[in-house]
């Protein structure tokens, strides 16, 4: 059963079961998310409950059409205000701020309109990337390698290969948008 | 036209909890390591969990924390399934405790009152 059919099924019958049948699913990644801002177990537990709980406060109140991503954002910022409330951020917080399209249909959206051009655009908009980003990106997608395997190939540590290709790819996903705006 | 990038593109499956588990665990080989990575390359919010868990330095506590806040977890649920349950009943409960107690106090008076003139 899809997320949203679960959400759909809370939406008609009002009943808590499909919601927490529903945040179970993302139990590990919030966990996850909560460990590496807070840095601590015990925090983290915490405020995967107040995630929790918070999650089953607002999602009577709202339609959510993208489950995964509003969790996210929900998670991130909770992290974020409680970092701030400690003194470790500065950073401005607003959870009613409008979300952003989730990454996956944004790559939907751009491969639909890719699907009948030249892959051309790709090459050019790759010439345009750094270097380090090009490296990586090929190494990652065309040469199916590892983080691991190119760290050790390039002598980039762990860290800087992560962040070549995810910077990388965001990148190349504006280039291409800019360009296929363009023609 | 070549379709080599497509990859880059593509959306790739959602994880399978265990296996990102495996990943963190270094159980995988490089091609399932490859396939992991593709899907935390296109999720931010897997890519931070994943980060986020590899912090955990005894990982194999972490099944017992995730049964822990799962078990929390349907402990609100069930609890806001008897809130909405009473809030859906037509009348609240104490107002049903008072008017018992004051039905039971009236008979209790009854009682009495014949026990005393009977006498």
């Amino acid at each position: 059963m899809s997320d949203q059919d679960l959400l759909e099924n809370f939406r008609k019958t009002g009943d808590n079961t499909w919601l927490g049948t529903l945040l179970e699913r993302y139990t590990l990644l919030l966990f996850g998310v909560c460990m590496k801002y807070l840095k601590n177990e015990e925090e983290a537990k915490d405020a995967v409950q107040q995630i929790f709980l918070k999650a089953l406060t607002e999602l009577p109140k709202y339609k959510v059409d993208y489950f995964k991503s509003w969790l996210y954002t929900i998670a991130r910022n909770h992290c974020l205000m409680k970092l701030r409330d400690k003194g470790k951020q500065t950073l401005e917080i607003n959870e009613k701020m409008p979300l952003a399209i989730p990454e996956e249909e944004e790559n939907k959206q751009l491969f639909h309109l890719m699907k009948d051009r030249e892959y051309t655009l790709m090459n050019e908009a790759m010439d345009e990337l750094t270097p380090e980003q090009r490296t990586c990106i090929e190494e990652f997608y065309l040469g199916k390698k590892t983080y691991q395997q190119i760290a050790e190939k390039t002598g980039f540590n762990y860290m800087q290969v992560k962040s070549y290709i995810q910077n990388g790819k965001r990148n190349l996903k504006i280039l291409l948008q800019k360009r296929l705006g363009q023609s | 036209m070549t379709d080599k990038w497509k990859d880059i593109l593509t959306q790739k499956s959602s994880l399978d909890p265990h296996k990102l588990m495996d990943y963190l665990e270094g159980k995988l080989s490089d091609k399932e390591k490859h396939e992991v990575e593709s899907v935390l390359a296109d999720s931010a919010f897997m890519d931070d969990a994943a980060e986020g868990l590899n912090e955990m330095k005894d990982k194999q506590k972490i099944a017992s924390i995730l049964f822990e806040l799962n078990s929390q977890l349907h402990k609100k649920t069930q609890q806001r399934r008897k809130l909405q349950f009473s809030n859906r009943l037509p009348f609240p409960g104490w107002l049903i405790f008072t008017t018992v107690t004051i039905i039971l106090l009236i008979v209790l008076a009854y009682i009495i009152f014949r026990m005393y003139t009977t006498e």
